[in-house]
C-alpha cells in the first residue's frame, strides 16, 4: 500500500468521519438526556474520548488496524477482523437513517428514500473510487469552506445565546451527567476511523499520528460543545430538550435583515457535503477490513458492495423513530464498543507477546 | 499502408532565423496592457517568437513528423534542467504512439494525449508569453505547423483559469480578476441548477418577499421551470454560436443584441418569466469569465448535469451532483500533476500564484513554483 496521505490530511478525514453527525444529530440527543447538564457531559466526554482516540492510536501503530489484527493474532486475526467489519458495516448502515431521516425531514419530504439514497450511493462510489488519497483530496476541498462557514454560523447564533439559560454553572446533577456522558463518549472515541488511513500516511511516527487523530477529534469535540452550548443557551434547557435538532431551531430562529431567513436550510447543503465524505471514509475503512477477512475482489468492489448493503439496511427503516433508534443502539451502544474493544484486546496481546519474548 | 510516425532530430536544437514579422495578437486571448504577439500558422516563426521571450541555450525544441499522409511537423518545447524528464519523455512517447493519416490542428494533436473525459487536462494558448510562461515553470509546450495554437501541458485547474492579463497589472488586480473567475465558474456551473432546484424543489429556502415577487412572475407563464431555463440556455447557446459564424464585426453585435431582443421579446410573449431570463444571463455571461475554451465547453455540459438533478431532487441533487464533480476532479491529473492542485490536496503555501495573483517578488521564481511537475502532489 503507498503512503501518499499527509498527517494534516489524516487529521481531516478523523474530523470528516465524525463531524457532520457531532454538529447535527447528537447534540439532540445528549440535550434530551441531560437538559442543563449536557454541556458538562460534553465537556467530560470530549475528555474521555481523546483519552480513547489516544489509546486506539498507540494500539494501532504506524500501521492499520488490519497489520494489528494480523501482527497480534496471526491468522485468528481474520475473525476479530470479521467482528471489526461487522461493527463497521453497522456504522454505515447508522450513518444512512441519519443522512436519509434528515434529508426527507428537511428538504425532500415527498421524495420516495431509495431515490435519494440511490443517488447518494453514487455519489460515495464514485468518491470512493480514488482510494483514500482521493477521499482526503475531497476532504481538504471542503472543509475551509465548511469551516469558514461554521465560523459565520457559530459566530451569527452565538448572539442569540443568553446567559441566562446557561445558570447555574455548575452541574445540576451528577446522574444526568452521567446518563447523557456514553453517547458523545462514543462519538468522540471513534479514532478508529483515522486510524484505518494510518497505514497510508508518508513518514509515520507515532506522535505525529497521535496528534492528527487528536486534533482532528478535538475539532469535532469543539464543533459538539460550541452546538451544545449555542442550542442550549439561545432554547433554554427546557425549550431545547423538545427538538431532535435543536441547533437547527436556532439556526431557523435566526435571521440577519431581511434576506438571510431559514439559515437551516443554507446549512443542509455543506451538512449533506460532510456525509457524503464520511459515508466514504467508512466506506474505505470496512472495504479494507472486508477485504482482509475475506480475501477476494478488489478494493473498489468492496467500498461500493458494503455502503450499498449498508443503504439496503437502512431502507428497511421508514420512521424518524426507527432510524434515530437504530443509529443510538445498533451504531453507538454496540457498533463503537465492538470496535474499540476489539482494538483495545488486539493490541493489547501484541503488546504483552512482545514483551514476553 | 500505415507506418509508424517518423521522428526526425530528436533531441536537437531546431534554431530558427526567421524574424516574426507580421504577427499580430491572437484574437481569442487579448490583454490591455502587455506584449500584443500571437503565434501564427508558421511553425519557424511561432519557434522564433518563443525565443524572444526565452533566449536560454537550454530551451531545446523536439521535432516530430506525425500523420503517415499529412506529415505534419510538431515540436515539443522545454527547457532542460527546469522540466520534469520523466514528464518529458512521457509526451515524447505520446506523440511518437500517435498513428493518424493526418491532422489540421493541435486539438486533434491534444486529444490523443488526453485521456476522455468531462475534465480537459490540457491548456492552449495562442500566445508566445504565455507559452514561454509556462515553460519557465518547467511545464512543456507542444506546436503544430499550420496553427497558431499551442498545447501546454501539463495543465491544472489553477493553469486552465489563469490568463496572462493577471500578469499586466498590478497583483492586487490580477488577484480580484482570478478571484472574479473562481465565482464566474461557480456560478456558470450552479446558477441555473440552483434556481431550478429552489422554484421546483425547495421554494421554502428563499425569503416569503422573494418568493412571492418570483411566483408573481412565473404565474402567467405555461411551462415548467425546468422546460422554461433549457429553453433559454438553447436560446442564448445558439445566438452565442451563430455570432461565431457571421462575418465580419456584425456577430459580436447580433449576439448581444440578438439575446437581449429574444429575451425581451420571450417575456413579453409570456414564454419565459423575468427571474429565468436573468439566472441564464448571468450563467452565460460568467461562463466568459473562464479564459479556457475547452473548460468552457465542459462546463456548458456539466451544467446541465446539475440543472437536470436541481429539477428532480432540488439543493440535495445539485449538492451530490457538485460533490460528484469534486471527486472527479479530486481523482484527475494531467501527466501526475494533481489536477486540483494547490486546493486540493491542500498547500495554502501554493496559492501565491492561483486562487491570488501575489507580486512577482513573492513568487520567488521558478524553485518556488506550485506547479512545477517536478513536485510530488
Amino acid at each position: 500500500m503507498t503512503r501518499s496521505l499527509s498527517k494534516r490530511q489524516l487529521a481531516f478525514l478523523q474530523f470528516a468521519a465524525t463531524g457532520p453527525t457531532v454538529i447535527v444529530s447528537l447534540p439532540g440527543l445528549v440535550i434530551a438526556a441531560a437538559g442543563h447538564d449536557a454541556t458538562y457531559a460534553v465537556l467530560l466526554a470530549g475528555v474521555v474520548g481523546l483519552a480513547i482516540d489516544f489509546l486506539i492510536v498507540t494500539a494501532v501503530g504506524t500501521g492499520s488496524p488490519t497489520d494489528l489484527f494480523q501482527s497480534a493474532w496471526g491468522g485468528a486475526g481474520k475473525i476479530f477482523g470479521v467482528f471489526y467489519a461487522g461493527a463497521l458495516f453497522l456504522g454505515i448502515a447508522a450513518i444512512w437513517m441519519e443522512f436519509l431521516g434528515l434529508v426527507q425531514a428537511e428538504m425532500l419530504p415527498r421524495t420516495p428514500p431509495w431515490a435519494v439514497g440511490g443517488l447518494a450511493l453514487f455519489v460515495v462510489a464514485t468518491l470512493t473510487r480514488g482510494g483514500a488519497l482521493g477521499v482526503a483530496r475531497s476532504t481538504d476541498l471542503l472543509l475551509p469552506v465548511v469551516g469558514s462557514l461554521a465560523l459565520l454560523i457559530f459566530l451569527g447564533t452565538g448572539t442569540e445565546v443568553r446567559l441566562i439559560h446557561l445558570l447555574p454553572w455548575w452541574p445540576e446533577s451528577g446522574r444526568t451527567i452521567w446518563r447523557a456522558f456514553w453517547l458523545p463518549t462514543a462519538f468522540l472515541g471513534q479514532g478508529m476511523l483515522g486510524a484505518a488511513f494510518i497505514g497510508q500516511v508518508e513518514q509515520p511516527e507515532l506522535g505525529g499520528l497521535r496528534r492528527a487523530i487528536l486534533l482532528g477529534q478535538s475539532g469535532a469535540a469543539l464543533s459538539l460543545f460550541l452546538t451544545v452550548v449555542i442550542a442550549v443557551g439561545a432554547l433554554g434547557p427546557v425549550f431545547a430538550r423538545q427538538f431532535m435538532l435543536p441547533f437547527f431551531q436556532v439556526l431557523h430562529n435566526l435571521r440577519v435583515g431581511e434576506f438571510l431567513t431559514r439559515n437551516e436550510i443554507w446549512f443542509l447543503p455543506i451538512w449533506i457535503g460532510l456525509m457524503y465524505s464520511k459515508l466514504a471514509i467508512w466506506s474505505i475503512a470496512v472495504g479494507d477490513v472486508a477485504r482482509y477477512t475475506v480475501g477476494r475482489w478488489s478494493p473498489t468492489l468492496w467500498y461500493w458492495l458494503l455502503p450499498a448493503v449498508g443503504l439496503g439496511v437502512a431502507l428497511t427503516h421508514t420512521t424518524s423513530e426507527s432510524r434515530v433508534a437504530f443509529l443510538q443502539v445498533e451504531g453507538v451502544e454496540v457498533a463503537i464498543p465492538i470496535m474499540i474493544t476489539v482494538i483495545f484486546l488486539s493490541g493489547l496481546w501484541r503488546w504483552f507477546r512482545g514483551h514476553a519474548r | 499502408m500505415r507506418s509508424s510516425p517518423r521522428r526526425r532530430r530528436a533531441g536537437g536544437r531546431l534554431t530558427s532565423v526567421v524574424e516574426p514579422n507580421g504577427t499580430s495578437e491572437s484574437k481569442s486571448s487579448k490583454v490591455i496592457t502587455g506584449p500584443h504577439l500571437g503565434f501564427i500558422e508558421e511553425l519557424e516563426v511561432n519557434l522564433a517568437l518563443l525565443r524572444r521571450f526565452v533566449r536560454t541555450p537550454f530551451l531545446r525544441f523536439h521535432s516530430y513528423t506525425i500523420g503517415h499522409l499529412s506529415h505534419n511537423q510538431v515540436v515539443v518545447a522545454a527547457i532542460d534542467g527546469v522540466v520534469n524528464a520523466a514528464v518529458l519523455a512521457g509526451i515524447q512517447e505520446q506523440i511518437e504512439g500517435i498513428s493518424v493519416d493526418g491532422v489540421t490542428d493541435a486539438n486533434a494533436v491534444a486529444e490523443f494525449l488526453q485521456p476522455w473525459g468531462f475534465i480537459p487536462t490540457f491548456q492552449i494558448s495562442e500566445r508566445p508569453d504565455q507559452v514561454a510562461a509556462a515553460l519557465l515553470e518547467g511545464r512543456v509546450a507542444i506546436l503544430v505547423d499550420g496553427t497558431p495554437t499551442t498545447i501546454i501541458l501539463p495543465a491544472t485547474l489553477a493553469n486552465l483559469l489563469s490568463h496572462p492579463n493577471d500578469y499586466y497589472q498590478t497583483a492586487l488586480g490580477g488577484t480580484m480578476t482570478r478571484i472574479l473567475r473562481y465565482i464566474g465558474l461557480i456560478t456558470t456551473l450552479t446558477f441555473p441548477g440552483l434556481y431550478v432546484g429552489v422554484m421546483s424543489v425547495n421554494s421554502s429556502v428563499l425569503p416569503i418577499s422573494l418568493i412571492l415577487t418570483m411566483l408573481r412572475d412565473r404565474v402567467a407563464i405555461p411551462l415548467p421551470v425546468l422546460v422554461e431555463t433549457l429553453g433559454m440556455l438553447f436560446t442564448f447557446e445558439s445566438v452565442l454560436e451563430a455570432g461565431i459564424y457571421i462575418p465580419g464585426g456584425l456577430g459580436q453585435t447580433i449576439s448581444v443584441v440578438g439575446g437581449l431582443v429574444l429575451g425581451q421579446a420571450a417575456i413579453l410573449a409570456g414564454a419565459v418569466s423575468a427571474p429565468t431570463l436573468i439566472v441564464v444571463a448571468v450563467a452565460e455571461l460568467a461562463q466568459f469569465l473562464i479564459p479556457d475554451t475547452n473548460l468552457q465547453a465542459a462546463v456548458r455540459w456539466l451544467r446541465l448535469l446539475l440543472l437536470g438533478l436541481g429539477a428532480v431532487l432540488g439543493l440535495v441533487g445539485v449538492v451530490s451532483g457538485l460533490m460528484l464533480l469534486v471527486a472527479l476532479a479530486a481523482q484527475a491529473d494531467s501527466l501526475g500533476m494533481t489536477y486540483l492542485t494547490p486546493l486540493a490536496s491542500l498547500r495554502p503555501g501554493w496559492w501565491r500564484d492561483t486562487i491570488i495573483r501575489a507580486p512577482v517578488w513573492l513568487r520567488r521564481g521558478r524553485r518556488r513554483s506550485p506547479l512545477r511537475p517536478t513536485r510530488s502532489s
